[in-house]
């Protein structure tokens, strides 16, 4: 009893703040992001471990880069006609994230048992303030690793064999470590301009205040999972960065990395298949229960895949209200993902809009079944 | 029973989080900056209102850009078509020449609003405000910004306090405005009226000094105590306007002619100095002139403001 006395005290130190993802599944953001309850592939470590306990055989990812971008087509009027001056350049970009995300997470599951590598590189920027313009720059580049354990707590499922029924528990532990640059610049003051003008990448990073850290941290979920003939149906509870403590590097202005913080989320799923060739998946996500603060429409996320053959999928979603829409192909030795897919990044909903496309390729992955 | 045990942590953690002050903190300034950039003046204070504490300087900027908002003061706008426009060789005049030196009353909504933007920086330390204090207080780039920010809001004011009190016209030129006045103030001490009349080798269209020369809003009817106040506001601004400029880099082009004022400023203060000296037993510019606080500048005499008035501001404003 004692012991669940210090590991409640414990845990009530623990809080949350804005989303900032370790990683993101491709497949799961063009399905809405609503992937907690689906996340079966490479990235089920980075949304719910516990799913690891629906895993039988061992499987592969070797090769599996993404890369992300702001959709510069969804409106390329507006960067045509940036303007002449500083006032009409800043104007055009007021409110309109910049967004690049380069990452690749190979790794390996066996049996209930999954690792992946981490390395991830984000940059978000964001121009703010008319009054007195503040450019926000949130860039990262993580490299580490996260393993975990799915663990049946009643009921014997298998995504592969069959179905079954399980409530499994899952348990995975990160290490980390980051670059990053997290602040806001006031644009007209020299600390920006200098550190643009200052020489190569390296220094420029340096002069805006780069620091790097490191750290270890644990997630942890619950899956329900019933599957009976061509009907499946999933509900998942993750706590992901229940403790995620990234310890700053010493540096000059005492700036500090951005923290991982605590995300509760859940999900729920229906799939409704013959094999891989047909079939179809809805998913619903409710997302940061934690964060009393958050609007509802703003933690919702809704997927849709349509399984068309075993080579061809759409994928659909609605993601805090922004739309995501993308195909999936398997070429075999190759399959690939990609898409468009908007992302809500201001503290409200519909604040900051974030348009995006992504594509992601995974060479040669592999799955013997157990 | 070990079901149970695995439940539990998830039943805490779901119950149990809730934000720290430091988390609203983030937040709220990030939902600001929102607001500030759709010109939501009112959402923005709202979602300020005493929620960081006073040594973020992060969160003071927003709170002196929200009072910025409601004062329609842009400091893009200023960088792109007024900057250019500042003459360090005719300082006060080229400031009453800018674009936004169009006030048509003293104290409007928007004077009245970026002189608090202004007060909000100036006021971040405790004692008599200074860009030193701010890199002190706030670290080198927290207070380089609002040394910057503070910088512009000034420029700006200070167009405005001398192009209405000034009476100055869309050149900028002092007392040809379409308000009557020819002086900023209508002097009455025995100092200050010889300067005017007689000893300044130069003071504009101020050359006389028989009580009715100076802005209607800086005399009777006005209570005295509100035109100390004005006429403090631009001491006030002034000095922290010099002060700023002798602390932060202005080599970037960005910058304009701002780089060349201090220097410039400061021959006319040597020059202004020694005149005093020369004609005056008693000596005021150079107290006045260290004075950045606006209750420190309340508690000086009327007769120092009002020659430090006459023998430096109208004899610079020409």
């Amino acid at each position: 009893m004692k012991y669940l006395i210090l590991l409640s005290l414990f845990i009530m130190s623990a809080y949350s703040t804005e989303e900032r993802y370790l990683n993101r599944s491709p497949h799961g953001l063009l399905m809405g992001d609503a992937y907690t309850a689906v996340a079966d592939g490479a990235f089920t470590l980075f949304y719910n471990p516990a799913i690891l306990a629906r895993h039988t055989g061992f499987s592969f990812w070797a090769i599996n880069p993404s890369v992300a971008v702001t959709n510069v087509l969804d409106d390329p009027e507006k960067y045509n006609n940036l303007g002449n001056s500083p006032n009409e350049i800043a104007g055009v970009l007021f409110s309109d994230p910049v967004y690049v995300n380069l990452g690749a997470t190979p790794g390996f599951k066996m049996g209930n048992f999954g690792l992946s590598a981490i390395v991830n590189y984000n940059t978000n920027l964001v121009l703010y303030n008319k009054v007195t313009p503040m450019l926000d720059i949130d860039y990262r580049f993580d490299k580490g690793f996260i393993m975990g354990y799915g663990m049946p707590l009643w009921g014997s499922f298998s995504q592969k064999g069959g179905g079954g029924e399980h409530l499994a528990f899952g348990l995975s532990v990160k290490y980390l470590q980051r670059e990053s640059i997290y602040g806001s610049y006031n644009l007209t003051s020299p600390t920006l301009y200098n550190a643009l003008e200052s020489g190569d990448i390296d220094t420029v990073l340096a002069a805006l205040g780069q620091v790097r850290g490191g750290g270890w941290g644990f997630d942890m979920g619950l899956d329900y999972a019933k599957k009976s003939g061509p009907n499946g149906f999933y509900a998942g509870l993750s706590i992901v960065d229940v403790y995620t403590n990234l310890i700053t590097n010493n540096n000059d202005q005492n700036r500090e990395v951005q923290p991982q913080n605590l995300q509760a989320n859940l999900g729920l799923a229906w799939e409704f298949g013959f094999a891989e060739s047909f079939g179809l998946v809805l998913s619903a996500d409710y997302r940061n229960i934690e964060d009393t603060e958050m609007e509802f429409g703003k933690k919702t996320r809704y997927g849709l895949e349509l399984k068309l053959t075993s080579a061809l999928s759409v994928m659909a979603g609605v993601n805090s209200g922004l739309y995501s829409y993308g195909l999936r192909t398997n070429l075999g030795f190759l399959d690939i993902y990609a898409g468009f897919y908007g992302a809500d990044v201001g503290r409200k909903l519909g604040q900051v809009k974030s348009n995006r496309g992504i594509i992601y390729l995974s060479l040669f992955d592999f799955t013997f079944d157990g | 029973m070990r079901n149970s045990l695995i439940l539990v942590p998830f039943l805490f953690i779901l119950f149990s989080c809730g934000k720290t002050e430091e988390q609203v903190c983030v937040d709220n300034k990030q939902e600001a900056k929102y607001y500030l950039t759709k010109s939501q003046c009112s959402k923005a204070f709202k979602v300020l209102n005493n929620t960081c504490e006073s040594d973020d300087s992060e969160y003071i900027a927003l709170v002196a850009s929200a009072y910025g908002c409601q004062a329609n003061y842009s400091e893009l706008d200023f960088l792109d078509l007024d900057v250019s426009s500042i003459n360090s060789a005719s300082l006060l005049s080229s400031l009453a020449s800018l674009s936004s030196s169009n006030e048509t009353q003293a104290d409007s909504t928007e004077y009245v609003a970026l002189q608090n933007a202004i007060q909000t920086i100036l006021t971040s330390t405790s004692g008599n405000p200074s860009a030193a204090q701010r890199n002190t207080t706030f670290g080198s780039e927290g207070g380089t910004n609002l040394n910057f920010q503070a910088l512009f809001m000034i420029t700006v004011q200070l167009g405005k306090f001398f192009a209405y009190y000034g009476n100055a016209d869309a050149g900028g030129s002092k007392g040809s405005g379409a308000l009557g006045n020819t002086c900023i103030y209508s002097y009455t001490y025995a100092d200050a009226v010889s300067w005017i009349t007689t000893d300044s080798p130069g003071t504009g269209s101020c050359v006389n000094a028989t009580g009715g020369e100076g802005s209607d809003d800086l005399e009777n009817p006005v209570a005295a105590s509100e035109i100390k106040t004005r006429l403090c506001e631009g001491i006030i601004l002034f000095n922290n306007f010099m002060d700023i400029l002798g602390n932060v880099d202005l080599s970037d082009s960005i910058y304009g002619d701002l780089s060349s004022v201090e220097a410039a400023v400061n021959t006319l203060y040597t020059f202004q100095i020694a005149q005093e000296n020369l004609y005056y037993s008693t000596t005021h510019i150079s107290t006045v002139r260290s004075v950045r606080l606006q209750s420190d500048c309340e508690a000086l005499t009327n007769e120092q403001i009002e020659k430090y008035y006459a023998i430096f501001f109208e004899s610079i404003y020409l």
